[in-house]
């Protein structure tokens, strides 16, 4: 096995704060990813929590599952060694076939009062509250790019992207945010 | 144009990509050569409504068959493959 990467594939690329009158928050956490694929007929159990239904999340000890597809989730959790999310993940794998995605998609992170104005200009699905919220996942495009949408807060949105793609995403953020300004964090 | 997804809602139709003409169907292996160049190769240009695959290819991934208008691009119907 290769040599471990703790850093977030976009860590060098994180573009420098830009002033302005109400700053969006980029973030860029080190998540691990594995992707759960039902096998045909089975009902994949075992973490402890029922996997969500299309367009929701559910998250347990940790672990947040984001729908992704019919009969088709992604397991996310905070970086803890090459591998654990997958041996955390294991008593799925009699109903389910797993991959870790850790190396080959990415989250960014992005928060603040702006966060769904900005978003607004680089997708085409409906944020407003009255049909989006708190828990909420969407597989769409972001900036032309397919993304999953996960809205984590009330004024917080993580996007998890290829990560070969993602460093066109952070611009295209930080583009968009230009009017309110930004910075890490 | 929008796309009711039937797992995701309404979407875009850049989302989507289009898979053909769910119309046809797959000869008998016996049927000979002129019954599959027709199946391989002769489509209908309908102007009205239309049973067609699309692909929800930058969402959910999944085939939808969906009945289309070609005029007024109004669907009537949108079911999973």
């Amino acid at each position: 096995m290769s040599a471990v990467e703790p850093l977030h594939p976009l860590a060098g690329l994180m573009p420098a704060p830009l002033p302005g009158p109400d700053p969006l928050r980029l973030g860029l956490p080190r998540r691990e990813l594995v992707q759960v694929t039902a096998r045909h007929g089975a009902d994949p159990t075992g973490l402890g929590f029922a996997l969500p239904g299309p367009g929701e999340s559910a998250e347990t000890a940790g672990i947040t599952a984001l729908w992704m597809q019919p009969r088709g989730w992604l397991l996310s959790a905070p970086w803890d060694g090459e591998g654990a999310l997958l041996t955390r993940a294991a008593p799925l794998a009699p109903a389910a076939a797993l991959v870790d995605q850790s190396h080959g998609r990415c989250t960014i992170r992005l928060a603040g009062a702006k966060s769904r104005a900005v978003l607004a200009k680089l997708c085409r699905i409906d944020l407003h509250p009255r049909i989006f919220g708190p828990g909420r996942v969407a597989a769409t495009q972001v900036a032309h790019l397919a993304c999953l949408l996960h809205q984590a807060e009330p004024e917080a949105f993580e996007l998890i992207v290829f990560s070969t793609l993602a460093a066109n995403l952070l611009d295209a953020l930080a583009s968009a945010a230009a009017e309110y300004g930004y910075a890490p964090g | 144009m929008r796309i009711p997804c039937p797992h995701c809602g309404p979407r875009d139709e850049a989302e989507f990509a289009y898979r053909g003409d769910a119309t046809k169907q797959r000869p008998a292996p016996d049927a000979g050569i002129e019954a599959f160049h027709d199946y391989v190769y002769l489509r209908a240009n309908p102007r009205g409504w239309h049973e067609e695959w699309w692909q929800h290819a930058a969402g959910c991934r999944a085939w939808l068959r969906v009945r289309r208008h070609t005029v007024t691009h109004e669907i009537a119907a949108v079911t999973p493959a």
